[in-house]
């Protein structure tokens, strides 16, 4: 009879331990899974942080003073390439003109270019004139 | 039996020990857990990386500043610099109004190419300024007055002069058109007038339709013939207009006035026509009573003029270059009616006038 006792009793601890573990397992892991995803993303921002500081060199004046000497070279080397630039923009833009001009004298030629300009001419200058009463009185 | 029983107490005491050490396993574990340390190991590595940017913003500082320095003006690199300098705000000054020409040139060329339709576009802006000027002598707003003068039957032998004399004293009329009036001279060479009628469109003037015959007698092709009579004489004269201008007239006059002709032709019907033609007509206010019977002198036709003219602000004067005496007339009031206040204006449909036209005089 002890022995029967026994044994359920100890079938009772048994099954007691088994879910009183599973229970622990249940309520604590989660949290600390998320307390170990904010330190490993404040670690991960850690390494971006120290990944964009490379390349960032300390001053230096040796260095400067070199970087400056062919930054002047460069800047002077841009600046007559610019003033090349223009200078043959100029040329494209004088010969652009003179085409313009043989187009315009070509286009202000003829009888009824004379007679719609002359008319334009006569009716601008009557327009600005009664314009002109417009704004005087 | 008594062999089974020990191996299953011996089972069981294996599986109750292993279920209490299990079970204290995961007590120490939950003891110790501390979620503290983690947050402060957190914080802790987000101070670090906090470091770190503020670190490097201060050297990309430094940096920037290293590269101000470097980044010199031209004109500060000796007188090579400062020439470069020069020469590239020049070229750029140069460039630019080489531009500005290139576009001016190429806008004047698209203006040259369409002329037609530039001077039809400043014609409508006359036109529609000189509305606005009539509005504003309407509501008393000025005492600028504006005088119509109207010239009916051209062209002439005399209608040249008129133009001239008109461009010469800075001033515009209209012309009542009619291809085959009696007195319309240079009828007998269509080319001459041609040119005559071109000249009126150069000079500003307004070119209207008169009927083509001016037959407007009992037995006439205007009113005496029938309404399709009227409408042929009527399109006739404008398409003549066109062919010669390049313009479509839109103005037209009655020969006689439109109370002759209303009392041969039946007005509604007489407005159908003329609108699907694209008129509007008009009579005047004002008469030099220059015709073949009456035959003023110069004197009489001036006086008449100086009479009539001055008692309307909007006034619109009928009178016949064919009469060389209105002509003449015509050339010494210009300039005192000027001295008046007057403008002398061409016609167009914008104005104020139509619709408000009656004959005053005689």
């Amino acid at each position: 009879m002890k022995k029967v006792v026994l044994t359920i009793l100890l079938l009772l601890v048994a099954v007691a331990g088994g879910f009183g573990t599973m229970t622990f397992r249940e309520q604590y892991s989660g949290q600390i899974q998320r307390y170990q995803g904010q330190v490993d993303a404040a670690q991960a921002d850690l390494d971006a942080a120290v990944a964009d500081s490379q390349g960032i060199v300390p001053s230096d004046t040796a260095e400067a003073e070199a970087r400056r000497i062919e930054q002047e070279q460069l800047l002077l080397e841009q600046a007559q390439g610019e003033a090349d630039s223009l200078t043959a923009e100029g040329r494209d833009l004088d010969i652009a003109i003179s085409a313009a001009l043989e187009e315009l004298a070509a286009a202000q030629t003829g009888e009824e270019y004379d007679y719609y300009k002359a008319a334009y001419d006569s009716y601008a200058e009557g327009r600005a004139q009664v314009e002109r009463y417009l704004e005087d009185n | 039996m008594n062999a089974i029983w020990k191996t299953i107490d011996i089972l069981l005491v294996l599986l109750a020990a292993a279920a209490l050490l299990l079970c204290g396993f995961y007590y120490f574990q939950v003891a110790s857990f501390e979620p503290d340390a983690y947050l402060s190991r957190a914080s802790e590595l987000t101070a670090q990386a906090e470091n770190v940017r503020a670190e490097t913003r201060r050297r990309q500082q430094e940096q920037l500043q290293q590269e101000d320095v470097l980044a010199l003006e031209l004109s500060k690199l000796g007188d090579n610099g400062a020439a470069l300098q020069q020469q590239i705000n020049d070229l750029r000054a140069e460039n630019q109004e080489k531009q500005d020409y290139l576009a001016q040139l190429q806008q004047d060329t698209q203006d040259a190419r369409n002329m037609r339709q530039v001077a039809m576009d400043e014609r409508e802006a006359f036109a529609n300024a000189i509305r606005r000027l009539e509005d504003k002598i309407n509501a008393g707003e000025t005492d600028v007055k504006i005088c119509y003068w109207t010239f009916d039957d051209g062209p002439s032998y005399n209608t040249e002069e008129v133009i001239d004399a008109a461009r010469e004293m800075g001033i515009f009329v209209s012309f009542f058109t009619a291809r085959e009036a009696n007195q319309n001279a240079p009828n007998d060479d269509p080319e001459a007038e041609k040119q005559v009628l071109r000249k009126m469109v150069m000079n500003g003037d307004s070119v209207c339709n008169h009927t083509w015959s001016h037959q407007y007698g009992v037995y006439g092709n205007v009113y005496g013939m029938g309404l399709d009579s009227f409408r042929e004489m009527v399109k006739k004269q404008g398409d003549w207009i066109y062919e010669c201008t390049g313009i479509q007239p839109d103005i037209f006059r009655f020969p006689g006035g439109s109370g002759w002709a209303f009392s041969f032709i039946n007005r509604e019907e007489t407005e159908k026509i003329l609108d699907e033609l694209g008129y509007k007509w008009i009579d005047w206010t004002c008469d030099l009573i220059d015709n073949a019977i009456a035959n003023p002198s110069a004197d009489a036709a001036y006086s008449t003029a100086m009479y009539q003219i001055p008692q309307l602000k909007i006034a619109m004067i009928l009178s016949h270059d064919w009469n060389y005496n209105s002509v003449q007339a015509f050339k010494r009031a210009v300039p005192e009616l000027q001295a008046r206040g007057y403008i002398f204006l061409p016609l167009f449909t914008q104005s104020w006038t139509f619709g408000n036209t009656q004959i005053l005089f005689p």
